[in-house]
């Protein structure tokens, strides 16, 4: 059970992060402008407001999740080096020093 | 930005934020308008007696009874800001011991919703019509007026008073009706 | 808000516990305090408690005095916001949340109330005032409906919540019968819905309260700045 928890990708990265930001300041942003201008158009300021909770919905839904989209450019890591051959290299190096 | 949590709350902040400048937009759209209009009060009759003012002070006052017609139409002053209206019919006048004096007579809530014309026909007034002593027997000019307080969604509450009042003499005597 | 903050991966997280070499750690872009972490609380910085004692473990004196500093700063500028109001607008206490419904449907439980009292301003009918009543904790939010003013400037007046059926002389002191210019708090001028609401929450839910303050406290306090 834990495993598939621990398999559920969770993290986005850097350039994902920056597109969800985007993407849910854009929605949230287009829906104002069309719930205020509707609202203003029949006179009822409620419809505004419906708007935008709905754009704050489909964002939550669009860039809540790390969906595949946000994870297209992972970061690449140095390899795992072994410290068991590192401790000797260093040692190698200091009874070189030493000679 | 990196986690579900954090994300969801710049998520929520920004949409906040959108929300109060929006709301902010309504008010502004709406802060400057003129909310003024013409109104038709007729008073029909009126009665003056000399009672202990029951409602409170317990001293004997002039209570007077108005029978009025009240003719307006209130659709302009709605728009989207504009949740309520409390309206209320006033008298004004002033008496030897008081340089002024007003009392609401009447008054009705309309909803935005509600039908904004009124047409009333031989009302009769909501509260009692008490002076603070005996200030309205004889008095030369009582001025009725309709005024509304404009309730909004969201900002300023302009007390209106709509162009068009009357001021009326009330009797001499006390149990006297007088017609206009 | 806009800086992208990359939680030590799996792969990260290894390095660091293998002693990685200082250059993996200048390849992260700043990503904040994660990147420089202490040896010894590497590994523990998994839940969220451990990460922000992490945060303050990883402060030196000069920072700790600088976040209590800044906790100390947004105590006073919200102190100062209050008492400036106050100067400003002449109530005692310029903002006010609606705590019943005898103003309904204008005013509704949660509603903010934004007051000005200038004393050259006068009180007339169909004006809505705030005013204190003796014997009465929390101020009572009505209509007026009656003035009668003197020429010296002498005012007595009465209200009415728009939801009640009758005056507030039920309200007042025994024996009143008016209210003047002393009682009054503010006259309300703008109004702003449901924002109240928070404070009636914690009003009802002392419990709460204090979970959020203490919340908040911990994570202005415990929280590095970046």
């Amino acid at each position: 059970m834990l495993d598939i928890f621990a398999s559920i990708p969770t993290q986005m990265d850097y350039k994902g992060q920056k597109l969800a930001e985007q993407i849910f300041q854009g929605i949230i942003l287009f829906s104002a402008v069309i719930g205020f201008t509707y609202g203003y158009v029949i006179e009822q300021f409620g419809w505004t407001v419906y708007i935008v909770i709905a754009g704050f919905a489909v964002s939550c839904l669009l860039t809540l999740p790390p969906w595949p989209m946000y994870r297209r450019n992972p970061l690449k890591w140095l390899p795992a080096q072994d410290s068991a051959v590192e401790e000797k290299k260093q040692q190698e190096k200091k009874s070189k020093k030493h000679k | 930005m990196n986690t579900v949590l954090s994300r969801a709350n710049s998520l929520f902040a920004f949409s906040l934020s959108v929300m109060a400048a929006l709301t902010f937009g309504c008010f502004i759209t709406t802060a400057f308008k003129d909310r003024v209009v013409p109104v038709n009060i007729h008073v029909s009759r009126v009665t003056l007696e000399n009672v202990e003012d029951f409602t409170g002070p317990r001293e004997k006052s002039d209570l007077g009874f108005l029978i009025f017609d009240i003719n307006a139409d209130l659709q302009p002053i709605f728009d989207w800001n504009v949740k309520q209206l409390f309206i209320y019919l006033s008298a004004e006048y002033s008496t030897k011991s008081n340089a002024l004096n007003q009392v609401v007579l009447w008054d009705k809530i309309i909803l935005r919703g509600d039908n904004p014309k009124l047409s009333l026909k031989e009302m009769k007034s909501k509260y009692f019509f008490f002076d603070d002593g005996n200030g309205l027997k004889g008095n030369r000019n009582i001025t009725l007026t309709l005024s509304w307080n404009v309730v909004p969604n969201a900002g300023i509450l302009p007390l209106v008073t709509g162009s068009g009042h009357i001021s009326i003499p009330f009797p001499e005597t006390y149990k006297t009706p007088m017609s206009y | 808000m806009n800086e992208y903050h990359m939680e030590q991966g799996e792969q990260g997280r290894r390095c660091w516990q293998r002693q990685a070499p200082p250059l993996l750690c200048q390849q992260l872009p700043d990503s904040g305090s994660s990147c420089h972490p202490t040896p010894g609380s590497a590994i523990l910085m998994q839940s969220l408690e451990m990460d922000l004692f992490g945060d303050l473990r990883r402060m030196n004196k000069r920072q700790l005095y600088y976040q209590v500093l800044n906790f100390a700063m947004i105590v006073s500028s919200a102190l100062m916001i209050w008492k400036g109001l106050i100067v400003v607008t002449g109530s005692e206490s310029p903002i006010v949340v609606v705590l019943s419904g005898s103003m309904e449907p204008a005013f509704h439980r949660g509603d903010l109330l934004f007051l000005t009292n200038f004393q050259e301003d006068p009180i007339r009918a169909g004006e809505i005032v705030v005013f204190k009543v003796e014997g009465r904790d929390i101020p009572i939010v009505h209509r007026v409906i009656k003035v009668h003013e003197k020429e010296n400037g002498d005012i007595k007046f009465l209200t009415k919540g728009d939801n009640n059926e009758v005056d507030d002389r039920g309200l007042y002191k025994e024996g009143q019968n008016w209210l003047e210019k002393k009682d009054v708090v503010g006259r309300a001028r703008g109004f702003l819905p449901y924002v109240g609401m928070v404070t009636i929450v914690m009003n009802d839910y002392p419990k709460f309260k204090y979970a959020v303050l203490a919340i908040m406290g911990a994570f202005v306090l415990l929280k590095r700045e970046s």
